[in-house]
């Protein structure tokens, strides 16, 4: 039996349907990552969990027993807000010791681990500062210590790392990874950010206008992404039109030339229409030994990204596509390139 | 270079509205302090003295005291009500709430009267269906129609600064206490009433202030059994020209009022403003849907109608109607239509109170209201904008906000005690009261347009000077155009004070230049039904003035911090 088990919850918000259907479980000790875009409901998922808000239809069960009535304040679940909501009125101390008072904890017991959970956050020096001078990065760990402090049976964190500047996120980010990690904690997380999602999550649900699109680890969400909008998502913005020529092999035509695909799908069929996308990292110079899903194209633009070139290759005047190369080629320079068949996604195409 | 040039263009800026503030404030303030001190041991050894001071000072506490308890008692619940849900006519009786901030006190008084007074609907309809003569109720010149009248006008106060507090109030906060396992009591408790006390001190203070500087309901609608500070004030001077005995009075009251004025401020600066979050509109309200919110909405709805609407309501009927005797009853008058009350505004009768035909009240006071926003509006923007430039605004800042703790009457009395030998005089009357009006209306006017300045990015002014502006090509193109809503949201407002204005007005008006106030006092005060008619008809037109300039702040859609 899952720990936490969301079954069909449904919510709409202005005659609008906000979530269509959510259903996931999340198991002890397992961190699963809410992935989407802005305004996708990803927040409101973890306000119906904690009881902060109603759902219109469905279930949410805790070690099997329907939790859908108990208010917010029974249930012991951790939330850390977005902006982290911390109590202006009130020190470091007493934000963290919030919870342990509401569970009417002895003030001694209340201290000592009120100063563990700093400890733990790394901000035990801050202890009676008032919270309203504290920086961005400050305050997300003083809220993360409130939230853990009275010992939650799931913790949920909503973008907890979206208010901060890149370095912080990826410093403070991997302090998080392992905090969950030590303290076995189940944790449901909600990004936007797939970075974010791929590194911290032991499984993956991306969700899209109110529905979960995909699900998954984060090598399987990101190896194998369910449809183009996922595709797009994750930053594979690489796509182009096509007919099926032939199945088995599956060979596609296209306006800039045939392609062989080594993605396998029952249901295609020779004549069906579909979305093909390059990965980035899907292309070679030109190999003297190959024939097939060889392509011609005019380099129109070279960034220096790490260690690769993302160059902008041109393939007629519309379809620009771009690859990370390890060499670098000039602007306006022709090159021939290999396009590797197993890293070549196809989709079926309703169009 | 610049920067001196600017600081200099500041001074010259300041030094006008500061030179009308002197001659006009302080000047005169002074001239009534010195006359109280200079007379003070003698009129003390009189016990006779001692006990007026002592009665109009413990009544004016107990009654501000008292309407402010009943105030909060009625507004907290209200506010919790308008910060927290949605609900049917809730629109309508945002914007009926907002009346009473520009109805003047003779109206409000005139509203009551109209409702529960003698001649009022209520004791019209009991009278018909007793089939007697004598009114049934009547609650004119009681402690209770004081109360109820400083209820109707602070309530509003009350749901507009908790309310919006509250409403504003990030509720992500209570939802953290929630999820850290705070019931809603405890939430409330510990989160909520901690992070809207600021607000809610500064109510009661505001409440408390404007009860304790009440003049116009107290003598309207308290009668003559009921003095406050400000009203043995106004009849130490009116009625016994005892003038030093008044300014002890004066000086008592404004060392309350300027000690109210200062902890507000005080709150002020401490940051009123709650945590607030960026919302959509109405977001986080709710629809009362338990048993005990449907019979709380209910509840406070319908005591709010009462209290705003029934008072206006009647005074609008009333004065329209007209009462003749029935032919078909012995006893007992029958109530027709009539617009009698708005024609007898243009006949100058014989045994009129004025010198002149009623209309010429309406005239008066429309003139002098506009002269007064004029000419507050431009001293307010010559200060906000010399406040700018100044290296020092606080300590300015204070200066400028000393009338605001000053009450009208002390204003009428100073003005009466300095300008005496002019003031008798019709032609000087015309002036002085305008002017007294103008410095009511000031606090007002700069504490709209000073945040409505401060709020224009600095960096406009960079960019057109950037672009080739020159300082005044940079206020007429860029800060003008920006600041209009705030500044014609402060004319208008500039504009209903002086309009409604009574405290002060009842010190210098003579009876060649009656404005609608004070005409309205005098003719509620009289007998007859001629005299009731027309205070009612000339109330109305203040009313109608009143809900013109209302539904054009509306259009405006500026939402001034009036935490004042």
């Amino acid at each position: 039996m899952p720990l936490l088990e969301i079954n069909n919850i449904t919510k709409s918000y202005q005659d609008q349907m906000l979530l269509d259907g959510i259903s996931f479980s999340v198991e002890n000790n397992e961190t699963v990552c809410l992935l989407g875009p802005s305004g996708g409901g990803k927040s409101t998922i973890l306000r119906i969990i904690s009881g902060l808000e109603p759902a219109e239809n469905g279930q949410i069960l805790w070690q099997g027993k329907d939790i859908s009535d108990q208010p917010a304040y029974a249930r012991h679940f951790g939330l850390m807000f977005q902006d982290y909501a911390l109590f202006p009125h009130m020190t470091v101390f007493e934000n963290v010791a919030f919870g342990l008072r509401m569970q009417k904890l002895a003030e001694s017991a209340t201290e000592s681990n009120v100063v563990e959970m700093l400890e733990l956050v790394n901000m035990e020096n801050f202890i009676h500062r008032r919270v309203t001078d504290l920086s961005g990065g400050e305050q997300q760990r003083v809220a993360l210590a409130r939230a853990l402090a009275p010992k939650p049976h799931l913790l949920m964190l909503d973008e907890p790392l979206a208010a901060l500047d890149r370095t912080l996120r990826e410093k403070l980010g991997e302090e998080l990874r392992g905090l969950l990690r030590k303290m076995k904690i189940p944790a449901i997380y909600v990004t936007h950010d797939q970075q974010e999602a791929f590194s911290i999550a032991d499984q993956i649900l991306v969700l899209n206008e109110g529905r979960i699109v995909q699900s998954g680890t984060p090598s399987e969400v990101y190896s194998q992404p369910a449809s183009p909008w996922l595709a797009t998502f994750f930053g594979l913005d690489n796509q182009i039109h096509g007919k099926i020529i032939s199945i088995d092999p599956l060979k596609v035509s296209t306006a800039i030339g045939d392609f062989e695909c080594a993605c396998q799908k029952s249901d295609f069929r020779p004549g069906d229409l579909v979305i093909l996308v390059f990965k980035q990292t899907g292309a070679e110079m030109h190999n003297e030994l190959e024939t097939k899903n060889m392509i011609k194209g005019r380099v129109t633009e070279t960034i220096f990204s790490a260690d690769r070139f993302k160059t902008k290759v041109a393939f007629n005047e519309n379809i620009i596509f771009e690859f990370l190369f390890k060499e670098e080629y000039g602007t306006d320079q022709v090159i021939k390139i290999w396009i590797m068949p197993d890293s070549i996604l196809c989709f079926g195409s309703n169009a | 270079m610049s920067d001196n040039r600017t600081s200099k263009s500041g001074i010259w800026l300041l030094a006008i509205p500061l030179a009308f503030l002197g001659v006009f404030y302080f000047f005169p303030l002074g001239k009534l302090i010195s006359l109280a001190i200079s007379q003070s041991n003698s009129l003390i050894d009189k016990p006779v003295n001692w006990q007026i001071i002592k009665d109009a000072t413990g009544f004016t506490f107990f009654q501000a005291g008292l309407s402010t308890l009943l105030t909060i008692l009625l507004g907290l619940p209200a506010a919790f009500l308008f910060g927290r849900f949605k609900f049917p006519g809730k629109n309508s009786l945002r914007i009926a709430s907002t009346l009473p901030f520009i109805l003047p006190t003779v109206v409000v008084a005139a509203g009551f009267n109209a409702l529960i007074g003698p001649k009022g609907w209520l004791n019209l309809i009991l009278m018909g269906v007793m089939n007697t003569t004598n009114p049934m109720i009547n609650i004119q010149n009681t402690l209770a129609a004081i109360l109820l009248a400083h209820v109707f006008y602070n309530t509003s106060l009350v749901i507009r600064i908790v309310g919006s507090s509250l409403a504003q109030l990030d509720r992500k906060l209570e939802d953290a206490a929630q999820t850290l396992g705070a019931s809603p009591w405890k939430t409330f408790i510990k989160v909520t009433l901690p992070l809207i006390l600021p607000s809610i001190l500064s109510a009661i203070l505001l409440v408390f202030l404007f009860n304790f500087t009440s003049f116009g309901v107290i003598l309207i609608m308290g009668g003559p059994a009921f003095t406050t500070l400000e009203v043995e004030i106004y009849i130490q001077t009116m009625q016994f020209l005892n003038l030093p005995l008044a300014g002890i009075l004066s000086l008592i009251q404004l060392s309350f009022t300027m000690l109210a004025t200062v902890l507000l401020l005080r709150i002020g600066d401490q940051g009123m403003g709650v945590p607030v979050m960026p919302r959509l509109k109405q977001e986080g309200l709710k629809v009362p849907v338990k048993n005990w919110e449907k019979v709380f909405t209910l509840i406070i709805v319908l005591l709010l109608f009462i209290l705003l609407i029934s008072p206006i309501l009647s005074l609008v009927i009333r004065s329209f109607s007209i009462t003749v005797p029935a032919p078909d009853r012995e006893t007992g008058e029958r109530i027709v239509l009539s617009f009698n009350h708005f024609r007898d505004l243009f006949i100058n009768r014989q045994q009129s109170l004025f010198y002149v035909p009623p209309i010429k009240a309406v005239w008066n006071s429309l003139r002098f209201a506009g002269f007064s926003a004029f000419l507050s509006l431009i001293l307010g923007m010559m200060l906000a904008f010399g406040l700018r430039f100044s290296k020092r605004p606080r300590p300015l800042n204070l200066i400028m906000m000393l009338p605001l703790g000053t009450s009208a009457v002390t204003f009428g009395l100073s003005f009466f005690a300095a300008f005496a030998g002019v003031a008798g005089s019709q032609k000087w009357a015309g002036l002085l009261i305008p002017l007294v009006h103008i410095l009511i209306s000031l606090p007002f006017v700069l504490r709209v347009v000073q945040p409505a300045l401060q709020s224009i990015p600095e960096n406009l002014k960079f960019a057109a000077q950037s672009l080739g502006a020159k300082p005044f090509q940079v206020w007429r193109y860029v800060e003008l155009p920006i600041m209009w809503r705030a500044l014609m949201t402060a004319a208008v407002y500039a504009f209903t004070i002086s309009l409604g204005e009574f405290g002060a007005t009842s010190f210098l008006s003579r009876p060649e230049v009656p404005t609608m106030p004070v005409a309205i006092f005098r003719y509620l005060n009289l007998p007859g039904s001629s005299n009731y008619g027309q205070a009612m008809a000339m109330a109305v037109i203040i009313l109608f003035v009143c809900m013109i300039s209302m539904a054009f702040l509306d259009r405006l859609q500026f939402n001034p911090n009036l935490g004042k």
